[in-house]
């Protein structure tokens, strides 16, 4: 092969990275099977940091970080209750970087979980959930398919966590199946199907192993696909409705286009495209190649240099090998769920079963609740959004170390002594009064103001302070036994063997 | 090359594309190669990962007992694939597995033992071996003379423990089959 | 003409770029240089000074590990502790000393029980600290004297017996072990059995002690233990010392143990675990026979020691009983031997030298292939043959006599 030869092989290869005209800019989008993914154009609105902060981005690349280190340690990690925590001291100790392949395993897993649940304040707090005026989008479906990718990822860290068979796997997994089996009626069986028997054991292990590492990955890969299909469905990101309303501006009623795009002949009626006014030009917008690609390639670099970074300083915990005789005291679950194990410390059914069931199902039905359509895109919508996202935030900080305060200091047992019916103390304690209290304050800001929008922001926002002071109290305050202590105040030594 | 399934939408790489010479591209260009770097740096713990520093095998050197306790003639020792040989004083060791395909051969062992030469080496058999997968036939020094086999038998280094003074086999040395360890 | 990427965007991915590569290398650095490729550099420097022409090749190079299989658990000391089985080098340091009292090698061949089984530590682990066992969840450390000396700095107990006596459990007493062997007579002589089960048997007035070292540390009581060490081994000598101070309202009674002994009994009870799951090959003192009944183990006792010994020593009685020696055949195929100077006559038409000397039948082929005498030997068959035949006589003729006087 002569020169020019492996040089105009070099460019037939690259040329969709690097166009010379927006005419190629195009083509390169179209006739690239990576590229093919992105629109022609993407606006510079979407393209800017502050509409996203690329949480979503960063999320997927988190995932695809975490499946290559998966699939890696597969060839690894034993799934034997006999040989499971043999495979990992090995991984630490015995197999090259096997060390980096566990902590950047484990690091990207507590990211992915902490990351979702950031993505999702930020589409909830630019009210990216709204389907708009303009052209019928279908976001409010979008959301609810985010709200079930959040509910996948921490079924992901949670079978995870099962996998390296100690101590603290073999009890935070225990407590979080008992908190499942809170649920009324069929919760002792939706906790036997898990574990896969009565007691955790090879096929609790098993079972996890398969869904952590086939079933869920590719359902949740799958789900990920639509999320990310629906944003180019709809036209690209919510912002977007921005770039709309200064089209209709300029031009107030754009011709309805003829083209109709159907599937076969069995889709009918007009894609959102055919509606949307927005042209993006040179004034509003650029090639996705290579801007978004570049950008692209950006993000990607500084999340897996800062993953693997982490890595290098954050350690993965051994405990010892689980021991069904031996309780660690305290007992906890991961941290996404310690709010939760907190709450479930006053009542397990509240707290396990219909707090999280009123969170999930409130997540999902925040877009046909809050229907209003302006300020689509902007962070916390306008000025008076603002303004109730602080109050949010005060009241949620001021109610929930109420709360918290009410639960350390006056539990409901030692109020109430002489009444012994459980179903007394489920209704009454801590936990019921903090949803009563944000769901008074919903209707409250709601009566107040006559929006939605302002009513679901401040209740979102209290909703933000409630899960960080939760989780950190689970975390932080939470010692043997579960008494309070203080940061600062030493938990009791630690008894052991020799 | 044309392909009939794909259209000719008429693009054309630009006759104008050619490195950029500005700085632009030459940091695009330098980025390019330090990303491809990192990557390549970046990813390399995944490959290094998969290749085993440890290992949950047999040893492949071990200890098989005390010369006195071997008789005379070949004892076959099944959990290591070995047949031993003992003339009075002098062992040696051969391998039972096959160089066809790996099955273990039985040893057929001779009426009577006799003088055999076979390739210039001249020795004591006592029998030949025979391999019941595909037929393949070994002499008593382990030479391949009917099957598909295409190797002689191996034979191994043997020596004493300077320890315990036990026969120690090591099926990592191969030694030739004239090799004998004379107690 | 196209717009082009900003340079400053260009800027920002050679520096995260950049990034990659710098954190790509520190994980890659990170990862070589382990600690044990310098103890066995200096290994080879240590052999070549002492020990003089040893091919270097031959040295142990790389990471070497005793799986020991029968017993679940892998050892990677020899990585760094090279000289263990080496002769002369007792007096270099550690890790590359010679393995002290060597002669332990003998029954206790380090393939079949590597390391960690009697010493503790993380057998893991390739690095001293974590291999060493002093790490945040690792339940199981090093049975060392540093160890030892925190609870006894200036007498440290050998706690590595505590190991010993988890398979030497059921031996009276052991070689080697002096403070297991004097808590083991304490146990006999103190009535431990009284108050508390110990492998079957004992009172019920206290807790079963069989399996007392698999109890877990979160299972003890340690708020009356005034001590930095809160551990199970130190609440157990506190409380062989004072059973009341440790729990009170106790019924156990102060036995007055000086702190070594205190340290010898908490030894011994820390080393009762269960051994349901260890091969029997490593239990001594298990005999593993049949059950048989005092009568029969009286009668298998005078035959192997009695006068008829040699007739069982040679594999006679496999054929023949011989009943003035209480010699029972269990086949009886051949006639007894107390007769044989009659039977040899009537059969053979010999004498029993004659036949012992120049057989014929089955006890040709028998004393031809396989129970071959010396002449020595026969001599000895003949003459007790004519002993036994003398004794049957005997009590004939004493019976005969008996029988005219009683009737």
């Amino acid at each position: 092969m002569s020169l020019p030869n492996i040089h105009d092989a070099w460019q037939k290869l690259i040329w969709p990275w690097r166009p010379e005209s927006d005419r190629e800019a195009g083509s390169g989008i179209v006739a690239n099977f990576l590229l093919h993914w992105f629109p022609n154009r993407v606006s510079l609105r979407s393209l800017a940091f502050s509409a996203s902060l690329y949480l979503g981005t960063i999320t997927f690349i988190v995932f695809l970080v975490l499946t290559v280190t998966g699939v890696v340690l597969m060839f690894l990690y034993v799934p034997s209750v006999e040989r499971a925590y043999w495979s990992i001291k090995d991984l630490d100790h015995a197999v090259s970087f096997g060390w980096l392949l566990r902590r950047l395993h484990r690091i990207s897993a507590h990211l992915m979980v902490a990351l979702v649940f950031l993505h999702m304040f930020r589409v909830f707090l630019t009210g990216s959930y709204k389907a708009g005026e303009i052209v019928r989008s279908a976001r409010p479906l979008n959301w609810v398919i985010g709200v079930s990718l959040l509910v996948l990822t921490l079924l992901l860290s949670f079978t995870g966590y099962l996998l390296p068979w100690d101590q603290l796997a073999f009890w935070a997994i225990t407590v979080g199946t008992n908190i499942a089996a809170a649920v009324p009626l069929v919760g002792e069986a939706i906790r036997q199907f898990l574990l896969g028997g009565t007691i955790i054991g090879q096929p609790t292990l098993i079972r996890f192993y398969v869904l952590h590492c086939a079933f869920l990955p590719l359902v949740l890969f799958a789900v990920a696909a639509w999320h990310m299909w629906r944003i180019r469905k709809d036209g690209g990101l919510a912002i977007v409705e921005q770039d709309r309303k200064e089209a209709l501006a300029r031009e107030p009623a754009p011709p309805k286009k003829s083209k109709t795009y159907s599937v076969l002949g069995i889709a009918s009626g007009t894609t959102v495209q055919v509606n949307d006014p927005t042209t993006l030009d040179e004034s509003n917008s650029v090639p996705s190649t290579p801007f978004l690609t570049v950008r692209l390639l950006l993000i990607v670099l500084l999340t897996v240099a800062v993953s693997i970074g982490l890595s290098l300083v954050v350690q993965a915990p051994l405990e010892a090998a689980a021991n069904p005789e031996v309780t660690p005291n305290p007992a906890k679950a991961p941290w996404y769920f310690l709010g939760l194990q907190e709450m479930v410390g006053y009542s397990a059914l509240m707290g396990g079963v219909i707090i999280p069931t009123i969170v999930i199902l409130g997540l999902m039905l925040i877009p046909f609740l809050d229907r209003e359509q302006k300020g689509i895109g902007f962070w916390f919508t306008d000025g008076p959004g603002r303004k109730w996202g602080i109050f949010g935030f005060l009241y949620g900080l001021v109610t929930t170390v109420g709360c918290l305060a009410i639960a350390i200091l006056a539990p409901m047992r030692d109020i109430f002594p002489t009444i012994e019916s459980q179903l007394f103390f489920d209704l009454v304690n801590p936990a019921t009064f903090l949803l009563l209290l944000f769901a008074g304050m919903y209707f409250v800001v709601l009566k107040k103001t006559s929006s939605t929008r302002y009513a679901a922001i401040a209740t979102f926002c209290a909703f933000i302070i409630a899960f960080v002071l939760l989780t950190y109290t689970g975390t932080a305050l939470r010692g043997p036994n579960w008494d309070f202590y203080w940061p600062w105040q030493a938990w009791p030594a630690h008894p052991m063997a020799l | 090359m044309a392909s009939t399934d794909t259209v000719d939408n008429g693009v054309r790489v630009s006759p104008e594309s050619g490195a950029d010479q500005t700085r632009r591209g030459f940091l695009g260009r330098l980025t390019a190669a330090v990303a491809a770097v990192g990557a390549l740096v970046a990813g390399w713990p995944l490959l290094r990962s998969l290749v085993p520093n440890i290992l949950y095998e047999p040893p492949k050197r071990f200890r098989i007992g005390a010369p006195e306790s071997f008789q005379e003639g070949a004892t076959f020792l099944e959990e290591h694939r070995i047949f031993l040989f003992r003339e009075s004083s002098s062992f040696h060791a051969i391998s039972a597995i096959c160089t066809h395909l790996g099955c273990t051969v039985k040893f057929a062992p001779f009426m009577a033992p006799q003088e055999e030469t076979v390739r210039q080496f001249t020795y004591r058999a006592l029998g030949e071996f025979q391999c019941p997968c595909h037929g393949s036939k070994f002499r008593g020094e382990g030479t391949n003379f009917a099957g598909p086999a295409p190797r002689p038998l191996k034979c191994f280094h043997l020596e004493l423990s300077p320890a315990t003074g036990e026969l120690v086999v090591d099926t990592a040395a191969e030694v030739q089959r004239d090799f004998r360890l004379v107690v | 003409m196209i717009k082009k990427i900003s340079q400053r965007e260009i800027l920002l991915v050679l520096i995260a770029a950049v990034a990659i590569l710098a954190v790509g290398v520190a994980a890659i650095v990170s990862d070589s240089g382990p600690e044990w490729k310098y103890y066995q550099s200096e290994f080879r420097t240590i052999v070549a000074e002492r020990i003089g022409d040893v091919d270097p090749a031959t040295l142990p190079s790389g990471i070497q590990q005793i799986w020991v299989e029968k017993l679940d658990r892998v050892d990677r000391c020899t990585t760094c502790h090279l000289g263990m089985t080496w002769k002369g080098l007792e007096d270099v340091e550690q890790p590359w000393t010679t393995h002290p009292v060597p002669e332990i090698f003998d029954d206790h061949r380090l393939e079949e029980f590597g390391c960690t089984v009697c010493h503790g530590g993380q057998g893991f682990a390739l690095t001293e600290y974590d291999a060493h066992g002093f790490v945040e969840h690792w339940e199981k450390p090093l049975l060392s004297d540093i160890a030892a000396s925190e609870y006894d700095p200036r007498n440290p107990p050998p706690l590595y017996e505590i190991q010993c006596n988890f398979c030497h459990r059921y031996e009276r007493s052991t070689r080697g072990m002096p403070y297991i062997n004097s808590a083991k007579e304490f146990v006999r002589t103190k009535g431990c059995k009284i108050c508390h089960v110990i492998n079957g048997d004992g009172g019920k007035l206290g807790p079963d002690l069989t399996r007392e070292g698999d109890k877990h540390a979160e299972g003890f009581d340690f708020s009356n233990l005034v001590s930095d060490q809160v551990t199970v081994f130190n609440w157990h000598i506190k409380h062989f010392g004072s059973p009341t101070t440790i729990v009170p309202g106790s019924i156990m009674p102060e036995m007055n143990f000086q702190s070594q002994n205190s340290q010898a009994l908490a030894m011994l009870v820390m080393s009762w675990r269960d051994d349901e799951d260890l091969p029997r090959a490593y239990l001594p003192g298990v005999e593993l026979k049949d059950e048989m009944t005092p009568e029969e183990i009286e009668s298998d006792r005078r035959m192997r020691e009695g006068d008829g010994a040699f007739f069982v020593e040679h594999s006679c009685f496999v054929c023949h009983s011989i009943k003035a020696y209480d010699i029972k055949s269990p086949t009886d195929k051949g006639p007894d031997l107390s007769l044989a100077p009659d039977d040899v006559r009537a059969r053979f038409n010999k004498t029993v030298e004659e036949f012992l000397f120049d057989p014929t039948g089955t006890m040709k082929i028998v004393l031809d292939s396989q129970i071959i005498l010396t002449d020595e030997e026969k001599w000895q068959a003949i003459e007790k043959i004519m002993k036994a035949y003398d004794i049957v006589k005997n009590r004939a003729a004493e019976a005969e006599a008996a029988a005219a006087d009683g009737s």
